[in-house]
């Protein structure tokens, strides 16, 4: 091997060898803390807390005064009225190549053309009265023109917890919790090999619904619910409209200090009409070190339908606004005699080059039973 | 205050640091989309033939019923068997032209028995029987394979 080869290989091992994970999941296993710690919604994503806010902040490859916008680097948190009101925006935009190949008029075979996507722009808003009662709500703009069935445009629960050691109650259109609420939509944990672009879960999902959850300590969330399926039934027509369902999870964040490791464990199901989803994951990181994930989901879908889906998923961080992620997935699905798989490798960057402000520039591989398509993508990621 | 603290002179150098790194990110990333050979497209296409099914099997019971919709793979077609009427069966492909969702009957796809339409639900595109397009955003129809069913049994011709 020469000296040149060795160099590349080395440089892109990490890239090619380890796993991503994405915000969520990483967030937790290098710093320890809870999603709920950082994010409102207690399954994480969307609006962020205080401490949510002021730690990505802190996160950029430059500051927003070194560029000269001084009002924003100014800012000191994202509330209003005395921290009674929080506001939030996430706003995500794609450039890829959507669908699959085709074969042209001469013969061969065509990648799909490049398009930009803009999968979100959610204002977020909640309202804290008191110290008990959180009340919050969303709305996608983008999510009006329909990307996957089951997706809601809004999500609005209100929240009371007594006190922070205390259960808490939620109730109203919400996203069940279950397994872990990756950002990347194109995950194949929640999908179906047959037909990856139709999730069961999809992202956006919500339901009016209600639950209990609990974290007696800080490395124990307990977490149960009941929905009514209106959106689930689109993304999976084996739910009846208005069915009655139930979500249940378990939630583990052990820590072994001396070590400087952090971990997190948990199972999650979630039955609603013929629907049986059934979800683990273990995951384990180091801050300054990385990452290591694995997640795994099953679904019943119908007496002769299922799903058994996996994901390998690490990051490496190079700095504190630049990691390196990758990650393997399999999705297999029976239906009666057929049987279907889709693989997928991906590997990229998360680069943070200002406060709220990301790149995701990555390298799809997907290989399905009716094609492989290879393709770079990138990702932007505005947030407040 | 020295010139090395002024507001000033630090903004203006890493105005020109920051312009000068977001020129190398957009070169990179240009460096990176001008790798065409690393992008890859591969098709596994069916082939031709013809597939039959016995509609005494239990597989394709939804088809007892005029309406009743049944997947079927064969010789690398994803295929949908649909029972128009009593006499009369179609088959498509069942793989919505928009995005390639899966129009199987616990799927996406939903058969309008009254209207003999067939819409994916993924994103409400409607398909005649003979698969041409009657709404978007689907603008492609599906293949549409002759069935003949015998005494029971059906042929399709892929």
């Amino acid at each position: 091997m020469s000296r040149l080869t060795f160099a590349v290989v080395a440089l892109l091992a990490p890239v090619v060898l380890t796993v991503p994970g994405h915000a969520l999941p990483r967030m937790t296993l290098t710093t320890g803390a809870p999603c709920a710690n950082c994010h409102v919604d207690p399954q994480g994503s969307g609006l962020r807390t205080d401490l949510g806010w002021y730690a990505m902040n802190q996160t950029g490859a430059w500051t927003w005064k070194q560029i000269g916008w001084d009002s924003l680097h100014n800012l000191e948190d994202n509330t209003l009225l005395d921290g009674k009101v929080s506001l939030g925006l996430d706003y995500r935009g794609q450039m890829a190549r959507l669908g699959r190949p085709t074969r042209g008029t001469d013969g061969k075979v065509k990648l799909p053309d490049r398009q930009v996507i803009p999968m979100q722009l959610t204002p977020e808003i909640a309202v804290m009265p008191t110290d008990t009662v959180t009340v919050t709500g969303s709305m996608n703009a983008s999510a009006f023109v329909k990307s996957y069935p089951g997706q809601s445009p809004w999500q609005a629960w209100a929240r009371w917890q007594p006190s922070p050691n205390a259960p808490y109650v939620r109730a109203g259109m919400m996203q069940p919790s279950v397994g872990i609420r990756h950002d990347d939509h194109t995950m194949l944990l929640r999908s179906d090999a047959a037909s990856p672009r139709q999730p069961m879960i999809p992202p956006d999902y919500a339901d009016p619904g209600a639950e209990v959850g609990w974290a007696p300590s800080h490395w124990l969330l307990v977490q149960v619910g009941a929905l009514l399926a209106r959106n689930l039934t689109e993304a999976v027509p084996t739910v009846a409209k208005d069915e009655p369902g139930a979500s249940g999870r378990l939630a583990l964040f052990p820590q072994w200090l001396e070590a400087g490791l952090n971990g997190m464990a948990g199972a999650s199901y979630l039955r609603a009409g013929d629907l049986q989803f059934t979800s683990g994951y273990v995951g384990v990181g180091k801050n300054y070190w990385g990452t290591l994930l694995f997640e795994a989901s099953h679904a019943k879908r119908s007496a002769k339908h299922s799903t058994l889906n996996m994901m390998l998923h690490a990051t490496v961080p190079v700095k504190d606004w630049l990691t390196v992620e990758a990650r393997a997935e399999r999705a297999t699905s029976e239906l009666g005699s057929q049987t279907a798989e889709t693989r997928a490798l991906v590997a990229g960057l998360q680069f943070e080059p200002l406060p709220f402000v990301e790149l995701r520039p990555e390298y799809r591989y997907l290989v399905t039973d009716d094609y492989t398509l290879g393709q770079y993508t990138l990702q932007l990621h505005l947030f407040f | 205050m020295n010139s090395s603290s002024s507001p000033t002179a630090v903004r203006a150098a890493t105005r020109r640091e920051f312009l000068c790194s977001l020129g190398a990110v957009g070169v990179a990333s240009a460096a990176l989309t001008a790798l065409p050979g690393c992008e890859v497209a591969q098709l596994r296409e069916g082939t031709s033939g013809e597939f039959q099914f016995d509609l005494a099997n239990p597989t394709f019971a939804n088809l007892a019923l005029v309406g009743g919709m049944q997947s079927a793979e064969a010789l690398g077609h994803k295929i949908l068997i649909i029972r128009v009427s009593n006499a009369e069966y179609v088959a498509l492909d069942r793989l919505c032209t928009h995005v390639f969702c899966d129009m199987g009957p616990d799927m996406a796809g939903h058969w309008d028995k009254a209207a003999e339409t067939l819409t994916c639900v993924c994103h409400d595109s409607v398909f005649a029987k003979d698969g041409h397009v009657l709404a978007g955003p689907a603008t492609e129809a599906l293949t549409s394979y002759p069935v003949v069913v015998t005494n029971g049994i059906g042929l399709v011709t892929l």
